[in-house]
């Protein structure tokens, strides 16, 4: 047996044809759904793509102890597992972030890893005109879009080569996992004029988006916004379609498992809000697409699952299909049996970031849960790896951190670790504050009869009921316990 | 003003024409020291690879508190420092230990990187199918016989790619000014890995198996097979000299002496059967491996084809290119600008004090060679760090359930480090295994390192010396106790 996860970053349920939406060019998602199980009920669960991703290896979620990290020398590691059990395991990614320091340590959990460079300001091109010292995604991407003119050049069919070289090295062998990330439809929505061509006569320039509010004056700009989204879902879709042919050309689905998802969503206008991190988790960032096919399911194929789900299940999941048993700290479950005939996995699924709201949902409603005193603490960052996403932990924070080790958790083996408590004067977010958490307050969404999640409730019972359930998932996954007090949840 | 450190790794001084090597060939590093300064006195400081490269950002020691490791985030850094002053900096290499766990968070204190994948066994191309490994001696890696089959010709070999990539960082930017270009080539490094047409200058006789990669241990071979593997690393340093050439060439071509500096350096030696030991780290650092080559041109004194005897080494460098831009180091930088060695040979230290975390404590005040050796059981014996990862492998849980919080050091700047009990780690030739005892050398008389001399009066003098550097270095203090002194020792 052998298993295939694309990973796209970014890619919204909402634009794809499997997903209701017959006004996008998705062919190949279509013909992805007839050869797998469409799941309709999925959600992210630590957020946004690097938490996302450590719960590919360790199956749990981190962010009520942890933002944005590397890979934590007490991680279980989905792959590391499969290598124990004689099962090859291949990264390819794009993604750029897995090579900043708060990325590091992932990749060497594979057997091998490729990696191929120049998406969103990744440090690559080189260009000394302007230089001024600073740093900035922004001026550093359009040094490297200079060395990506043709489509061939472009991150996102770079990565599909080497996805497609590798399944031809190796579809006659057994017993191997490929992940195949692809960063795209991350922002920057740069695509090959052939892809806008379907989507607007007229040119497109604005495709990279700021994480903020726009208004009626910024019609034009967010409906470019739009466009080139569209058009880097198709491109996304015309190369989710040249692996499909690879399946279909070497009969891969009768012993290949194939798992499409991605991290979280991206928000194009909805409610106001363009970008993510800085909301509340509406639908849009945190229910994601995920398809899966099972190869000793074929009779699934084609099917739809409203199970509950979320990305801690899919290493489970994994690691259940090559038969190699669990992590031990693992929380996620297994899918396989939602295909075998079990209605159900979890009652209630959490998700969220780090020191903001701790959503939970039970399929019909999504109650998100804000900080309820004053500075939104007490809360605390618990690691052996003091980085932030592109820097280290700046000095006085790491000078912060309790005199006394941490040695109170079981997923760390009881092995000590940092206690750092946040400071907002070093921990700058560029698009909110852990201190603006009553901006939005406890929010309720009835997602049967306000899908759209436009008009919050107020039920007491629905949200007692909730805060409950929030409470035991957050015993199971041994959140801190001034999370509790943060939260309110004595 | 401009610079380029062109860095090899395990450039062996002692196989140089320009060191006084006769056999093998290297015209363009002869030609290189005609026009710079040639070091004949640089010691390696913290050993090996990692822990060396770590030096070039912090210009200071960091063997006495850590094994091989990452960039901590106290750490200061050479190429963020000239960033944050308007310098532009660029990593080129193929260096794989800079994608592994120990290697993390280098690549970005630059403003931009790139990185040639496939030396020595880099987990790179994915075949699930274990390749067909050829008779051979010493090691034969599959991952590495799996990357060598997308090498299949001159041009798409690492060395030939890190050369092009920088070329065209040169090409694209040599009119521009204030550039620092960290320009890395594994090679000479192991495997010896080079194409026929260099192998042909040398032996064209040995019919045995691939030998290429020696195991790192004591020599068991026939002398045949040893002259082989000297000839293998042989063919491969002048492939490195080949492509040296081209790069003096376009500094010819375009003159770029005017307004750049060039330093080319390495990290430490490889043993070929020398004290019949193949290979480094788990041997003593006899001087094959700590006595580095080094070659530095500066525009600002113009000069060339000269020798110095100063005793210098690697913290120096980061000291002396901050300075060449006009930038101050910082307090815990402990390496000295080189610009009065260069114009005059003036010294900077009277010792210099060297090694691998865990293993002897060296010092050379460029006459003698102390090498101090640690009591058995080699305790107590701790790794400061905020980064607990190994060269391959994070900390695991085992170790890291003895961590207990240090309130810091000197150059932690107020922050608390991981104090965690020292192991050998799984990631293999990190740790000594063949200890020899303590010995004391006289270069003079037995520059080979033949026969460790007994000279209390000198031994006596570079304990002394000895003691006073690690305390400089603001040394743990169970490091005495490990080495069997008191740490009072520098008061005699």
């Amino acid at each position: 047996m052998k298993t295939v996860l694309i990973m796209y970053d970014s890619l919204n349920k909402r634009y794809l044809q499997p997903y209701g939406n017959d006004r996008m060019i998705t062919p190949n998602f279509q013909r992805l759904a007839e050869h797998a199980v469409t799941f309709d009920n999925f959600y992210a669960g630590s957020l946004p793509c690097m938490p996302a991703r450590r719960e590919l290896h360790t199956g749990r979620l981190n962010f009520l102890h942890r933002s944005w990290s590397p890979s934590e020398p007490f991680d279980e590691s989905m792959p590391e597992i499969l290598a124990s059990h004689g099962i090859y395991s291949h990264l390819i990614t794009d993604h750029v972030h897995y090579w900043e320091n708060g990325g590091a340590n992932y990749w060497n959990h594979f057997s091998t890893f490729e990696f191929v460079r120049g998406q969103e300001g990744d440090k690559w091109g080189v260009d000394l005109d302007g230089y001024d010292g600073v740093y900035q995604p922004r001026k550093q991407d359009v040094i490297n879009r200079k060395y990506m003119r043709e489509e061939a050049q472009f991150s996102h069919v770079r990565c599909f080569e080497s996805g497609k070289e590798f399944i031809l090295q190796n579809k006659d062998r057994d017993n191997w996992y490929l992940q195949l990330e692809y960063f795209d439809p991350h922002e920057p929505f740069y695509v090959p004029e052939r892809f806008k061509k379907l989507y607007a006569e007229e040119d497109v320039p604005f495709d990279w988006p700021e994480y903020r509010k726009y208004g009626e004056e910024e019609r034009e700009q967010l409906r470019d916004f739009v466009v080139n989204y569209k058009a880097l879902v198709t491109m996304c879709d015309a190369y989710l379609g040249k692996i499909l042919d690879l399946f279909d050309q070497y009969d891969l689905w009768k012993d290949t498992m194939l798992i499409v998802n991605t991290d979280h969503g991206f928000m194009l206008g909805e409610k106001g809000f363009v970008g993510k991190n800085y909301m509340p988790v509406y639908d849009e960032v945190g229910n994601i697409p995920f398809f899966l096919h099972d190869p000793r399911h074929p009779e699934r194929d084609g099917t739809r699952c409203g199970a509950l789900a979320q990305t801690p299940d899919i290493p489970c999941t994994v690691l259940d299909f090559f038969g190699a048993g669990r992590g031990a700290h693992m929380t996620g479950k297994s899918m396989l049996p939602l295909l075998e005939g079990e209605a159900a996995i979890h009652d209630c699924v959490l998700y969220g970031y780090f020191g903001m709201h701790v959503n939970i949902t039970d399929g019909r409603y999504t109650y998100m849960r804000a900080g309820q005193t004053e500075e939104n603490k007490p809360l605390y960052q618990y690691t052996l790896m003091p980085w932030h996403i592109q820097k280290p932990m700046q000095i006085p924070e790491i000078q912060n951190a309790e005199d006394t080790l941490c040695r109170d958790f079981a997923f760390t083996g009881y092995a000590p670790v940092l206690k750092i408590p946040v400071d907002e004067r070093y921990d700058k977010k560029r698009y909110y504050r852990y201190s603006s958490h009553m901006e939005f307050g406890d929010l309720l969404f009835d997602r049967v009869q306000d899908p759209q999640q436009l008009r919050p409730l107020r039920d007491p019972a629905v949200e007692k009921r909730l805060r409950e359930e929030m409470k035991r998932l957050m015993k199971e996954g041994e959140a801190p316990k001034e999370q509790y007090i943060r939260l309110g949840l004595e | 003003m401009k610079a380029i450190m062109l860095m090899f790794d395990t450039l062996n001084l002692r196989m140089l024409e320009p060191y006084g090597c006769g056999w093998t060939i290297t015209p363009n590093f002869a030609r290189l020291a005609k026009q710079s300064i040639t070091f004949d006195n640089c010691y390696a400081g913290s050993l090996p690879c990692m822990p060396a490269r770590r030096e070039l950002h912090t210009g200071r020691y960091n063997f006495l508190h850590r094994a091989w490791g990452p960039m901590e985030p106290f750490d200061d850094s050479m190429p963020q420092m000239l960033s944050r002053a308007g310098v532009y900096t660029h990593l080129i290499s193929d260096h794989q230990h800079y994608w592994e766990d120990g290697g993390a968070t280098y690549h970005n204190r630059y403003d931009s990187w790139e990185c040639v994948r496939g030396q020595e066994g880099d987990r790179w191309k994915g075949w699930v199918k274990k390749p067909d490994i050829p008779e051979h001696l010493g090691r034969c890696w599959e991952q590495d016989v799996i990357n060598r089959s997308y090498f299949r010709d001159e041009e798409s070999q690492p060395l030939a790619q890190v050369y092009r990539l920088g070329m065209e960082f040169l090409e694209k930017n040599r009119n521009e000014d204030n550039w620092f270009l960290h320009w890395e080539f594994f090679d000479p490094h192991e495997p010896f890995f080079s194409q026929q047409a260099y192998k042909d200058l040398y032996d064209q006789d040995y019919k045995g198996p691939l030998f290429d990669w020696p195991e790192y241990k004591k020599v068991d071979e026939t002398p045949e097979q040893v002259r082989h593997c000297r000839y293998e690393y042989a063919a491969l340093l002048t492939m490195c000299d080949t492509y040296l050439g081209k790069i003096l060439d376009y500094m010819d071509a375009n003159d770029l002496w005017k307004d750049t500096m060039l330093i080319v350096n390495t990290d430490h030696g490889f043993l070929l059967g020398e004290h019949d030991l193949w290979a480094k780290s788990v041997h003593p650092w006899f001087n094959e491996t700590a006595h580095t080559p080094l070659f530095i041109w500066d525009p600002r004194n113009g000069q060339k084809d000269v020798r110095r005897k100063a005793l210098v080494q690697p913290i120096d460098l980061p000291v002396t290119l901050l300075n060449f831009f006009g930038q101050k180091p910082t307090a815990d930088m402990q390496g000295f600008d080189l610009q009065d060695v260069m114009e005059e040979d003036r010294p900077v230290r009277e010792y210099a004090l060297f090694g691998m975390h865990g293993a002897q404590v060296d010092i050379t005040d460029g006459r003698y060679v102390y090498m101090r050796d640690y009591v058995p059981g080699n305790r107590p014996l701790y790794n400061y760090t905020q980064m607990p990862t190994h060269m391959r492998c994070l900390f695991s849980v085992e170790e890291m359930r003895t961590a207990t919080l240090h309130p810091g050091f000197s150059f932690t700047k107020g922050t608390p480090v991981f104090k965690i009990r020292s192991v050998e780690d799984k990631s293999g030739d990190t740790a000594i295994k063949n200890s020899l005892g303590t010995m004391l050398f006289d270069l003079d008389k037995d520059p080979g390192q033949m026969h460790p001399i007994q000279d209390p009066e000198t031994e006596k003098r570079m304990i002394r010396s000895m003691v006073r550097l690690m305390k400089e270095n603001d040394a743990p203090v169970e490091q005495f106790a490990r080495l069997g002194l008191t740490g009072e020792e520098d008061a005699l």
